[in-house]
C-alpha cells in the first residue's frame, strides 16, 4: 500500500515539472477548446494532438495527449449540455448546475478510476510478464474479436476493417529479415505506413469531408449516438467494463465516434439530464483504458490507439515493461490523469460559458485551418510531401469507411496491434516447432480463444438487444424546457433488459 | 458498401499479387511472408463478403454529392506539391484557400479570415516547437 502511495506521488511530482505541468494545463485546454468547435469527432481531436506530441518531450507530449483527450471528455459534456438548451444560472433541486454535475461525474468516473487503474496496473503488469507469446497472441486475437463483436453494424464490414488494419500494419520492411513488403516498389513505404498519417487521414481528413458533404446536404450525415441515462456510478461501471472489453453496446451512453450527438445532427440531442451520466461512462472509460494500455500495450479502443501511437512515436513500447522500466513515465501519465482533471475543474467553473460560444463557429470556415493543420502535421513528421499523399489516400478511405458505417476505430487498433500480433504469432510458432497442437493445448490460449468465440456470438445478441433503443426518434426526448428542470441525473435505473443477459 | 468491398478485393488483390515474391519462411519459423498472404487471403474473402452484402440489402443511402471529396482531396495534393518548392506558409495558404474556396464560395471575406487564421495557425506551432522547416521559399 505505501508502496502505491509513494508511487503515485512520484507520478505527480514527476507530472508537476515546470514543462510537463505546462504541456497538461495547455492539452487540457487545446482539448476542450476543440471539442466544442463543431463537426470534429474525439478521435480525430485527439490524432490532431499527435504531431504536437511528436515536438514535445516524452513526458510533456505524453501528458499532453493524454490531458487533451481528458479535456476533449469535457469539452464534448459541455457542448452537449449546452446543444440540449442549457443556460447559465438554471439550478437543480440538489442546488447544483449541471455544470458542476458533470465535472462532479468526470471527476468521479475519470479521477477515482485512474486511482483504480494505478493500484492494479503493477499487479496487471506482473501478470503480463508470465504469459508466453501464444498467451499474448491469444489475448489479442480476443481484444480484436471483441471490438468486432461488440460494434454495431455489420460483422463482416467490422472484420474486414480488421483485417485491413492488419494488412496496412504490414508494409514496410519486415523486422526479422529486413525484406521489403508490399511496399509496391514505392522507397517511401520502406518504413511502413506511419501512424499519425493513418490516424490524420482516416479520422480528421474523412471527418472533413464528411462535415462538408453534411453541411452541403444540410442534412445530417452519420449516426448520432443516443446517450442513455444512467447515472453516475453505473456510467463509470459501464466505463470500466466497457474498457476491458471494447464493447460498443454496453457503453451506449460512452460511444466514442459520433460521441454524444453530432453538432450537425439536430435528431440526435441529448438531454441535459443524460449527460453527467454519459461523462461519468466517457471518463471513466478513458481511464480504465490506461489498464490494459499501459500495462499490456493493448489499446482496448480508438482513443488508446491513438495514445499508443504516441508512445510509439517517442520510442517507447507500451507494454508489461514500461512500469518497471521507466517507472517516471508510467506513474507520469497517472498523474497526468489527475492533473488534467484538476486543471479541467479550474477552467470549467471559470472560463466553461466563455468557451461554450464557440461552437457557434460554422464549420465551413473551420474545415479548412483544420486540413491546412493536418497537412502542416503530416508533413511536419518526416519532412515527406509523399506522407501527405498518403495522407490524401487515407482520408479518401475514411471517408468510404464513414459512407459504409465501418468502424473506424477498429482500423486504427487492429494497425496498432499488427506488428505486436505477428511478432507473436511467429515467436510462438517458432517454440511450438511449427505446430498448431501444441499451441492450442495450452489451457490460457485456448480460454481467451474460446471466450472470442463465445463474444463474438453473445455480442450479436446483446446488440440486437440494443438496436431498439439505439433507433429511439428523437420525439420521445423531452423538449428543451422540461429538461432544464429539477431532475439532473436519475441515478440508480434499473439496467435497460439488454444489459441484463451480459457476463458480469 | 458494395464499393468498400471492391476496393478491399482490390487491396488484397495487390497485396497477394506483392506476396508471392517475398520469401516465405522454411520449416518451423514463419517467413515475411505468411502474414501479409494469410491477412490478403481473408480480405478477399471478406471483400466479396461485404460486397455481395452491400448489393443484396440495399439500404436507403442518400445520394452524397463527391465535391466536397475532390475539393478536400485537391487541397491536400496542393499543399504536397507546393511544400517543397514554396514553403510552408505559401503551401498552407494554398490549401486552405482551395478548402475555403469550395467551402464558403459566398463569403469571400470569411474565406480571406479563413486562410490567414490557418497560416497563423501553422506558423505559431511550427515556431513554438521549433521545427526545422522553411516557412517562406528559399532566396534565389
Amino acid at each position: 500500500m505505501m508502496d502505491f502511495v509513494s508511487d503515485f506521488a512520484r507520478g505527480l511530482l514527476v507530472i508537476l515539472s515546470p514543462t510537463n505541468l505546462g504541456a497538461c494545463v495547455i492539452g487540457a485546454l487545446a482539448g476542450i477548446i476543440a471539442a466544442i468547435l463543431p463537426g470534429i469527432s474525439a478521435t480525430a481531436l485527439i490524432a490532431l494532438a499527435l504531431p504536437i506530441s511528436f515536438g514535445l518531450p516524452p513526458m510533456a507530449g505524453l501528458a499532453f495527449m493524454v490531458a487533451a483527450a481528458v479535456g476533449m471528455l469535457y469539452g464534448r459534456a459541455l457542448a452537449a449540455l449546452y446543444l440540449a438548451g442549457y443556460e447559465p444560472g438554471v439550478r437543480a433541486s440538489g442546488g447544483l448546475s449541471p455544470l458542476t454535475m458533470i465535472i462532479l461525474a468526470s471527476l468521479v468516473g475519470g479521477g477515482l478510476v485512474a486511482i483504480g487503474v494505478a493500484a492494479l496496473a503493477p499487479m496487471v503488469a506482473k501478470l503480463a510478464l508470465l504469459l508466453g507469446p501464444a498467451e499474448y497472441t491469444a489475448l489479442m486475437i480476443f481484444v480484436l474479436v471483441a471490438g468486432a463483436a461488440f460494434t454495431p453494424g455489420s460483422i463482416f464490414r467490422s472484420i474486414a476493417a480488421i483485417v485491413l488494419g492488419l494488412l496496412l500494419s504490414t508494409i514496410g520492411i519486415d523486422l526479422e529479415t529486413g525484406a521489403a513488403r508490399l511496399t509496391l516498389g514505392i522507397p517511401e513505404l520502406a518504413d511502413g505506413v506511419g501512424f499519425v498519417t493513418l490516424a490524420i487521414g482516416v479520422f480528421v481528413v474523412g471527418d472533413i469531408i464528411r462535415g462538408l458533404v453534411a453541411t452541403e446536404a444540410e442534412q445530417s450525415a452519420g449516426r448520432a449516438a443516443h446517450p442513455s441515462s444512467f447515472g453516475i456510478g453505473r456510467g463509470t461501471q459501464l466505463g470500466i467494463l466497457a474498457a476491458i472489453v471494447p464493447d460498443r453496446s454496453l457503453t451506449i451512453a460512452a460511444s466514442e465516434t459520433p460521441e454524444y450527438a453530432d453538432p450537425l445532427d439536430p435528431a440526435g440531442r441529448d438531454s441535459v439530464d443524460d449527460i453527467p451520466g454519459a461523462t461519468a461512462a466517457n471518463n471513466a472509460r478513458l481511464s480504465a483504458s490506461l489498464l490494459p494500455m499501459l500495462t499490456l500495450g493493448l489499446p482496448t479502443s480508438a482513443l488508446a490507439a491513438l495514445l499508443v501511437g504516441a508512445f510509439t512515436i517517442h520510442g517507447i513500447v507500451p507494454g508489461p515493461q514500461v512500469i518497471s522500466k521507466q517507472p517516471d513515465l508510467f506513474w507520469g501519465v497517472l498523474g497526468a490523469v489527475i492533473v488534467a482533471h484538476v486543471a479541467l475543474l479550474v477552467i470549467m467553473k471559470t472560463l466553461g460559458h466563455s468557451l461554450a460560444r464557440l461552437r457557434r463557429i460554422s464549420y465551413q470556415s473551420l474545415a479548412p485551418i483544420i486540413l491546412a493543420y493536418s497537412c502542416f502535421a503530416i508533413y511536419s513528421i518526416n519532412n515527406s510531401p509523399f506522407d501527405v499523399a498518403l495522407m490524401i489516400g487515407f482520408g479518401a478511405l475514411g471517408y468510404l469507411l464513414i459512407r459504409a458505417d465501418c468502424d473506424r476505430g477498429l482500423l486504427a487498433i487492429a494497425f496498432v496491434l499488427g506488428p505486436l500480433l505477428e511478432e507473436n504469432i511467429r515467436r510462438s510458432m517458432l517454440i511450438a516447432r511449427g505446430n498448431f497442437e501444441t499451441i492450442l493445448a495450452r489451457p490460457i490460449v485456448t480460454t481467451l480463444l474460446l471466450a472470442a468465440l463465445v463474444l463474438a456470438l453473445l455480442g450479436r445478441l446483446l446488440l440486437r438487444g440494443s438496436a431498439n433503443l439505439e433507433r429511439r426518434p428523437p420525439q420521445q426526448q423531452p423538449t428543451v424546457r422540461a429538461q432544464a428542470q429539477p431532475v439532473i441525473w436519475r441515478r440508480w435505473l434499473p439496467l435497460p433488459p439488454h444489459l441484463k443477459r451480459s457476463s458480469w | 458498401v458494395a464499393a468498400l468491398g471492391v476496393l478491399l478485393i482490390g487491396v488484397a488483390g495487390a497485396a497477394i499479387i506483392s506476396s508471392f515474391e517475398l520469401p516465405s519462411g522454411r520449416g518451423f519459423s514463419m517467413g515475411p511472408r505468411e502474414m501479409p498472404f494469410a491477412l490478403a487471403a481473408l480480405l478477399t474473402v471478406l471483400g466479396v463478403i461485404v460486397a455481395v452484402e452491400g448489393i443484396v440489402r440495399q439500404r436507403v443511402v442518400a445520394r452524397a454529392s463527391l465535391w466536397p471529396l475532390f475539393a478536400v482531396l485537391a487541397a491536400a495534393a496542393a499543399f504536397a506539391l507546393a511544400i517543397q518548392p514554396l514553403g510552408l506558409l505559401p503551401a498552407t495558404a494554398l490549401a486552405a484557400a482551395i478548402t475555403a474556396g469550395y467551402a464558403l464560395r459566398a463569403r469571400p471575406a470569411v474565406m480571406i479570415a479563413t486562410v490567414i487564421i490557418s497560416v497563423l495557425a501553422v506558423w505559431a506551432v511550427a515556431t513554438l516547437l521549433g521545427l526545422p522547416m522553411p516557412l517562406w521559399p528559399r532566396e534565389l
